[in-house]
């Protein structure tokens, strides 16, 4: 009977020790990112990526992390505006681009691009994909929301449509997950692969 | 000494494991031991278990995404003899275009193929043009990860694969064959989780074996979980390896403990392992540990076997001065092949790596030799199986098909005009190898894509040429599954494959008839 009972709190002791484990380990961590909600208006629909984690940098002393966002109707979203041709404006996203290749540090730049893909990343879970003017067009709107995350000014986009960094050369996005893409500016010189070149993110694939 | 030293053999750790049982363990352990020595002696006697019955497939996976547009290029060697589109090549691909014919003298090595098809190699693949030549090696052209059948045409009305361009996710869809959503499995994995046990059912080992770490591939299988082997051979247990190890110094050369006190305290381990044990962790512990060994020494018994058979491996491997990582790879493929009969697998799914391919950069400088390695890896790889089939009555060429895959193909044009430093991004339809005995081989399967920037294979508004594949992933998959043994139309292939009815019938598609 003695066996049987050791036995028996020997089994309570390890549900307790699981059961404590799997309460850590699903508590939400106590960072800024735990704050951060996905605008109801952009939760309408099926996201194309369901299991992704959402990442941004809020490492960066630039980038500041959100403010909580009391869940809302979509019309009543303060970060959010729906014009009549259903195009809704991030306006997060407005605030970044007003500065865009206007900081005194062009590394500055990269971390504000990188910052509205962590918007996108915000809506929709993943980066944007493909090369230098693919993603622009996905960040002025051409996404399942029809949510504009850029707003370019008018020495910021090449005739086809290419982002271009503050020496008027087109950025190189290289995706290497779903959701961390380096990014790339050719630097003064204008050539890729150079000693002034300036790279953030992918661990420069 | 090297680890060769400690190579436990089979025989010896069921020899030790059962004196050990004899003189310690009690009799609630009886069982489990006996069950360990039945399931191991099955294998030790089970020669002939495998004979004939044996099909190995051989993935070879180009990390980074390898630019296959150098590797088969449109050449033209005179008026009479040219490619119609080696003109574009030389143009549009320019500072990291290799001669071929248009404006300096070819430096391709020139194809023999049916009709009037003008390709050349990239002139790194000698040896690869001999395997070709030979017939036991065909690519299948502007293969990639689709959803769904796509075109220039319905392109921005199609479901596209997600995360195009991105390595990650590319590198998942080409392993899982599902080019949408998140997937847990490989397809390999697939195969085995529903056909192990028809297929093998004197398995001693895994039929999913990686020479390169985990594989996508081959991950995934609740029930069949893939082993990791080195290129030496199997991949001993923490500790057990190397001489500054707790057992580094319990094994002597031929297998037997050491009478010193790493050789007793292993003995006792392995003695301990063998108990059954009434808590769930430490049952499952013992049986991993247990497990693990046994794997070493199934493998190392399996690595040995070329050996008995006459063949030098190494010697094969180095007459072809293939001494790379990935040439290590399959030379321990090689051998594990050669030693099936101890792994008791009649169909036994491979996995080696190499790269990486992601030349955004310095193209004209590094790509070339990667390019050297896997030519002379695949080259002994074929050689070593030849002479095995030479040496083996068992054994014939045609049961190992190699096939690669890579995350992508790259941009048609380069991102620099200065050559030294040029490379190409992240595109999309590629051209894969597939090599082996079986191989329909000196022709190119699928259609060859139109290399033209806003071309019919470029995807639309494009800038620099990114061909949509016009085979799936799928589509290749399901004829590589299918000689393995899956049948067209099955639930088994509707299960490894479920999105394959998106495409037209591959097993009637006679671009696709290269096994």
């Amino acid at each position: 009977m003695n066996r049987i009972l050791k036995a028996a709190l020997f089994l309570v002791a390890i549900v307790a020790i699981v059961a404590f484990v799997i309460f850590v380990l699903s508590r939400e961590p106590e960072s800024p990112k735990s704050t951060e909600e996905i605008p109801s208006i952009l939760s309408s629909g099926p996201f194309p990526n369901s299991d992704s984690t959402i990442t941004t940098s809020l490492s960066d002393p630039l980038l500041k992390p959100y403010q909580p966002l009391t869940p809302a109707p979509d019309n009543t979203d303060p970060r959010l505006t729906r014009l009549q041709s259903g195009i809704v404006l991030y306006h997060p996203s407005l605030k970044t681009c007003r500065t865009l290749n206007q900081e005194e540090h062009p590394e500055d730049d990269l971390n504000m691009i990188e910052h509205l893909l962590s918007h996108y990343r915000l809506a929709f879970r993943e980066n944007p994909v493909g090369i230098n003017q693919e993603i622009v067009k996905q960040l002025q709107g051409d996404n399942p929301h029809n949510v504009v995350f850029l707003f370019p000014g008018e020495d910021m986009l090449s005739s086809d449509g290419e982002l271009l960094d503050r020496w008027g050369s087109p950025y190189r996005f290289h995706a290497v997950t779903s959701t961390e893409m380096e990014i790339h500016s050719r630097g003064p010189d204008g050539e890729l692969w150079t000693d002034d070149d300036l790279r953030i993110g992918g661990n420069h694939y | 000494m090297n680890d060769q030293s400690y190579n436990l053999s089979r025989r010896s750790f069921l020899a030790k494991g059962s004196c050990g049982m004899m003189g310690i363990a009690p009799i609630i352990n009886t069982l489990s031991q006996l069950q360990l020595v039945n399931s191991a002696a099955a294998s030790t006697n089970g020669g002939g278990s495998v004979g004939t019955n044996y099909k190995a497939l051989v993935c070879v996976f180009l990390r980074g995404g390898c630019d296959m547009n150098n590797v088969l290029i449109p050449i033209h060697l005179d008026a009479s003899n040219t490619n119609t589109q080696a003109a574009g090549y030389a143009a549009d691909r320019a500072t990291i275009a290799i001669n071929n014919g248009v404006n300096a003298p070819n430096e391709t090595i020139p194809l023999t193929l049916p009709g009037n098809e003008r390709f050349g190699l990239h002139p790194s693949l000698v040896n690869f043009a001999n395997v070709f030549g030979d017939g036991d090696a065909t690519f299948l052209t502007n293969v990639g990860t689709l959803a769904e059948p796509t075109n220039a045409s319905n392109y921005n009305n199609v479901i596209l694969p997600r995360q195009l361009y991105s390595h990650s996710d590319q590198t998942t869809e080409w392993m899982a064959s599902v080019a949408e959503g998140p997937v847990t499995s490989g397809w390999g994995a697939r195969a085995a989780e529903l056909l192990n046990d028809t297929w093998n059912p004197n398995s001693e080992v895994s039929m999913l074996i990686s020479a390169a770490g985990n594989a996508e591939i081959l991950g995934g299988s609740p029930s069949v979980p893939q082993v990791s082997v080195t290129s030496t051979g199997a991949i001993s247990l923490a500790g057990f390896s190397n001489n500054n190890s707790p057992y580094g110094q319990a094994i002597n050369p031929q297998g037997n403990y050491r009478n010193n006190r790493p050789g007793r305290r292993l003995q006792a381990l392995e003695e301990m392992m063998g108990y059954s044990r009434e808590h769930i962790l430490e049952e499952g512990y013992s049986t991993v540990v247990r497990r693990a060994r046994e794997n070493e020494a199934l493998i190392l018994e399996a690595s040995s076997a070329a050996a008995g058979l006459g063949l030098d491996v190494d010697g094969i491997f180095s007459s072809f001065n293939a001494n790379s990582n990935v040439a290590d790879e399959l030379k321990a493929v090689f051998r594990l092949i050669a030693g099936r009969e101890c792994l008791g697998n009649t169909r036994q799914i491979f996995f080696v790596d190499y790269g990486s391919f992601d030349f955004h950069q310095d193209i004209n400088l590094d790509m070339a030799g990667l390019l050297t390695d896997l030519d002379n890896a695949l080259g002994a790889f074929n050689s070593a199986l030849k002479q095995l089939a030479s040496a083996d009555v068992n054994f014939s060429h045609d049961m190992v098909t190699s096939f690669t895959g890579s995350d992508f193909n790259r941009t048609w044009t380069p991102n620099s005009d200065n050559p030294d430093t040029a490379g190409t991004d992240h595109a999309w339809g590629s051209h894969a190898i597939i090599m082996g005995g079986a191989v329909n081989g000196s022709q190119l399967y699928g259609t060859f894509p139109e290399l033209a920037l806003g071309g019919s294979s470029d995807i639309p508004g494009g800038a620099r040429g990114r061909w949509i594949p016009t085979t799936s992933v799928d589509e290749f998959t399901a004829i590589l599954a299918n000689w393995f043994g899956v049948p067209p139309g099955s639930a088994e292939m509707t299960t490894i494959l479920p999105n394959l009815d998106r495409f037209p019938n591959p097993f009637t598609t006679p671009d696709l008839a290269f096994l």
